[in-house]
Parts: structure tokens; C-alpha cells; sequence
């Protein structure tokens, strides 16, 4: 068992690098759509999530923030570094449970305080950090035989994301494996949560034949590996020097953990194998026979329990010499991915914003006459700059085709308020069009060809990205030029 | 299909192939680390390996924090 006085040191470690810097990237386009519903009346926030593709827990949770009028948008990353920070405080019970080695334990606690994929999704406004917390308390639950903490867990889980059914029946097959004397009393609790996630089973339904064929997710061997990699290390390796490199030494170590687990089978092994593999291997089996589904973020539950297998044959090394190896092999890692996570984060999170938000949207403030409108591209865009830009009059552009992939539903983007409307009738209502246009892979030829045609007789004025895959500006059409 | 789908769907396989190869190579290099074990050579060779490697890797972490000081 570690002491008390080590377990706060590496909480405290943790809770640091978890609030460093919180404010300073700019909202990417999955936090500004967050920031977008937070914003909304509580009905038409429920109806937003209803017509996209997550349940509506982590939304309720940041609702009243965004009620907060002037608070800043970073200030809704502070429930997930909280969440994230509450997930460490729980890992040494957790460890205690499953009846891990002292040196273990700190090495593992250490990589949970430190990696860059946790320090990533404690500072971003999405449910990902919620989801690995609840995920902890209800292993907690199960370990400790509560019921009525594991059925308000599992119930958390399945209103926070749809792999919170991955998560419920891992807990499960925990509850099954473990054999308590309480077992009854458990799986009582999981049914009682599924009895409770029930009513929102028919939206949810509704969401999957909705996103059908309309989704982005890609699904082959490479992508499940590359998953697996990021759940170390997030975005901060991305680099191809560190990428290559790192994805080597990481598959090596995980390979060597997962061998340890097998062969040496420390105690609890089955159980710490269920838990960093049971969710991945039930979201690998699901999109082989279902629909796509593998994705790093929601798999931020297995972390905890990957890390500490991966601590394992760390945690047996005796020798001075065999240490340094260790530390060749690793610190580059975890020296480098630290680093890159501070200094590429902002830019990383910027880029998928689509540039500098507090930049663009000055220039167009400082820029703007009345009987100007803005009129957006596409969905990206109008998530982007519209919760900046609420006051001005804005216009989203009806898609030419049938929904493009990765695009918004109507069912959203009615419940956001987004005024959909073809150029044409926006340039009869205003005098200058401030024309905003995001080109990305996923966007069909039409969508391309209408807005060339838009923008063929306006003038550029801003370039906010102009990289191979995605060329993105600000045009601006002033109908008396 | 626009230009830019098709270079993303390029840069998809890439990292697939990537991704594979680099968990082929790791498990390669595990597999040969346990086989070592019935290697008349062993420990010495692995001993060199390590050597080698551990180098490797610190020049790695060098030329790391090159391009960490070096890119914005």
C-alpha cells in the first residue's frame, strides 16, 4: 500500500498538470459545440443532443455554466479536469482492490497522474472525462459491493455516452467473475440501470438510423492499433518523428504487458485483463457486426486499467542497469509527449477550430458595418464562430446533396437556432456577406462547386487554414463594389 | 469523391500500413526477446541488443527535442 503522504503527492502532481494551461488553446469544434448547448434553453438543449449522437448527461452537467453570462469558454473545461482529478483520487482504492504490488501500484498511479491522453480529455469540454470517472466508480462499486453506487454509476454511464453500454456490461461480467456474496444485490443494480436508461433507448435508436451511412468513423486493424497507441499518448506525439518512434516502443510495451498478464498472472489478472481489454474487445466485435464504432476518446475508461498491466513488468525490474534501460526505452516518451502536449495543444486545437477564433472574430467585429450578415459553408464553421458571434445576423447554407458525412442533422441545427437559407435570398436581405468557408476532405463536390460559385465574385480577406487537407477563409461580398 | 477526400483516404492508409507494420516489428522484436532465452548467446547478445537499442532510443530522444525546440 502506498502512503498517504505519496498518494496526495502524485494527486497533487496530477491536479497540476491537469489545470495548467486550461485557458489557453481555443475551443476545437467538438468543444465549441458543446459550448454551443450549454447556451441553449434546457428543452431545446435536450432536443440539440436528441438529434445528434449522445446521450445527454454530460450537456446537463455543463448546462448551468453556460447560463453564466460573460464566463469565458475555456471555463467549461473545468468539470473534466475536476472529473479526471477525481479519477486519480480513486485509483488507489482501486489498485488496493485488485491486490497490486506497492511498487506497482506507484508506477501505475504515476502513468494515470502524468499521460498526455489524460491530461488531453481533462482539459477539453467533452463528456470523456466524466465517462472514465464514472467507469472507475462503478468498478469501485462492484469491488466494494455497493448496489446503489454501482446502479447510480452504471446510470451515469449509459446517459454520458452510448459506449456506457460497453462499459455497463463489462461491469457485468466483473460482477459475474468476482462471485461476492452480494452478487444478487449487483446485478440487481445493473438491471435496475438499464430499467433506468430504457426511456432514452428509442432516441437513442432514432439517433443511430439517423447518423446511418452519414458517420465518419473508419474501421480497419490500423485504426484499432492507432486507437490503442492514442490512448497513451493523445495528440501529443503526432509529430512523424515521434509517432513512428513511439508506436513501436508502445506496442512493444504493451505487448510485453499483456504477456506478463498472461504467462505470470499476478494476482487479480483476469480481472485487470477485463477491464483494459473487455470494452475495446466488445467495441472491435460490435463494429465487425454492427456499424463502425471504434474510437479512442470513448475508450478512456480501459486507461486505468491498461496503464496498470503496463506497469506491471515495470514494477519487477530490480536492477540499477536494467532501470536505465527502462528509462531509455520510455523517458524520450513520456519527456517528450509532456512537452509536446503544452506546446502543440493550443496549435493542434486551434487548427481543428478552424483557426484563431479571438483574431477573426476581432477582424470582423472591428471590420463590420450595418446591413452586414455572415453566411457559413457548413456546419464546422457555424460551430466554430457562432458562439462568438451570437449578435451579428448569421446564416447557415442548406446542404446541396443529402446530408453530408460528419455533418449536423436538421433535428440539431433547428434546435440551435441556425437559420438555414440559400445564398441567394441572404444576398437580397443585406448589403456586405461576410462569407465563411471551411473545404475539408469529407465535404461532397456540390457543396464544393455551390460555394466556388458564391465566393467567385467576392474578395478573400482572411485566410484562417491553408494546408493540404483543409484550405479554409473569409470572403467578403460587397454588393455595391 | 473532391481531391481532398481522396489525399485523406491516402493519409488513412498510410497510417494503417504504419500502424500494422509497427506492431508487426514490435511483436517481431518481442518474439525474438523470449526465443533469445534458448540462444546459446544469451545473455551477452542480449546484453549488445539492449545496448544498441537504449543508444538508439536516446538519439531518438534527442532528435525529439530538436524538432520540439525547433518547430512552431
Amino acid at each position: 500500500m502506498m502512503s498517504k503522504t505519496t498518494q496526495y503527492s502524485i494527486i497533487a502532481l496530477g491536479a497540476v498538470l491537469r489545470l495548467l494551461l486550461i485557458w489557453n488553446a481555443g475551443m476545437w469544434y467538438d468543444e465549441n459545440f458543446s459550448l454551443m448547448l450549454s447556451r441553449l434553453p434546457l428543452l431545446d438543449m435536450l432536443a440539440a443532443t436528441a438529434g445528434d449522437v449522445h446521450p445527454p448527461l454530460y450537456y446537463l452537467l455543463i448546462w448551468p455554466l453556460g447560463q453564466i453570462p460573460g464566463l469565458p469558454a475555456w471555463a467549461l473545461r473545468l468539470p473534466s479536469a475536476l472529473f479526471s482529478i477525481v479519477t486519480l483520487a480513486l485509483y488507489p482504492r482501486l489498485l488496493a482492490h485488485l491486490q497490486v504490488p506497492a511498487t506497482v501500484q506507484q508506477i501505475a498511479f504515476v502513468l494515470l497522474a502524468i499521460m498526455p491522453m489524460q491530461l488531453h480529455y481533462a482539459q477539453e469540454a467533452r463528456m470523456y472525462a466524466l465517462l472514465e470517472m464514472l467507469f472507475a466508480l462503478g468498478v469501485l462499486a462492484v469491488f466494494e459491493s455497493r448496489p446503489l453506487m454501482l446502479c447510480t454509476a452504471a446510470t451515469c454511464l449509459l446517459y454520458t455516452q452510448n459506449y456506457g453500454l460497453l462499459y455497463v456490461a463489462t461491469l457485468f461480467i466483473l460482477t459475474l467473475l468476482l462471485r461476492g456474496p452480494f452478487i444478487r444485490n449487483l446485478l440487481g443494480a445493473i438491471a435496475a440501470a438499464m430499467i433506468a436508461w430504457l426511456p432514452w433507448l428509442p432516441v437513442m435508436q432514432a439517433q443511430l438510423a439517423e447518423i446511418q451511412g452519414h458517420y465518419w468513423i473508419f474501421f480497419t486493424p490500423g485504426w484499432v492499433l492507432y486507437s490503442l497507441w492514442k490512448l497513451f499518448w493523445a495528440s501529443s506525439l503526432n509529430h512523424v518523428a515521434g509517432l513512428m518512434s513511439s508506436m513501436i516502443v508502445t506496442f512493444a510495451w504493451l505487448l510485453v504487458a499483456t504477456w506478463y498478464l498472461l504467462t505470470r498472472r499476478p494476482a487479480a489478472w483476469l480481472q485487470i485483463g477485463l477491464l483494459g481489454y473487455g470494452p475495446l474487445i466488445l467495441a472491435v466485435v460490435a463494429s465487425l457486426f454492427v456499424t463502425p464504432m471504434v474510437l479512442p476518446r470513448p475508450l478512456i475508461g480501459i486507461t486505468p486499467f491498461l496503464y496498470l498491466a503496463c506497469a506491471y513488468p515495470l514494477g519487477r525490474i530490480a536492477s540499477m542497469r536494467h532501470w536505465l534501460y527502462a528509462a531509455a526505452f520510455l523517458l524520450p516518451m513520456f519527456v517528450t509527449s509532456l512537452g509536446g502536449y503544452y506546446v502543440f495543444n493550443k496549435a493542434q486545437k486551434e487548427a481543428d477550430g478552424n483557426g484563431d477564433v479571438a483574431a477573426v472574430t476581432s477582424y470582423i467585429r472591428d471590420n463590420w458595418r450595418p446591413g452586414d450578415a455572415l453566411y457559413f459553408s457548413g456546419d464546422s464553421p457555424y460551430v466554430n464562430y457562432s458562439p462568438y458571434l451570437e449578435d451579428l445576423p448569421r446564416y447557415l447554407k442548406p446542404d446541396c446533396t443529402e446530408r453530408p458525412q460528419g455533418a449536423l442533422s436538421n433535428k440539431t441545427r433547428k434546435a440551435l437556432h441556425a437559420t438555414m437559407a440559400p445564398f441567394d435570398v441572404v444576398s437580397s436581405q443585406y448589403n456586405r456577406i461576410w462569407l465563411v468557408y471551411v473545404e475539408a476532405p469529407l465535404m461532397p463536390q456540390c457543396e464544393v462547386e455551390t460555394m466556388i460559385g458564391i465566393i467567385d465574385n467576392a474578395e478573400p480577406v482572411y485566410v484562417l487554414r491553408d494546408e493540404r487537407l483543409i484550405f479554409s477563409a473569409i470572403w467578403l461580398l460587397d454588393k455595391e463594389d | 469523391m473532391t481531391d481532398r477526400m481522396g489525399l485523406l483516404l491516402y493519409d488513412l492508409q498510410l497510417r494503417d500500413w504504419i500502424s500494422v507494420s509497427l506492431f508487426v516489428a514490435a511483436l517481431c522484436v518481442v518474439a525474438v526477446w523470449q526465443l533469445l532465452d534458448y540462444s546459446p548467446f544469451e545473455p551477452r547478445l542480449k546484453r549488445n541488443m539492449l545496448n544498441v537499442y537504449a543508444t538508439c532510443c536516446l538519439a531518438a530522444w534527442l532528435w525529439w527535442l530538436f524538432i520540439l525546440t525547433s518547430i512552431r
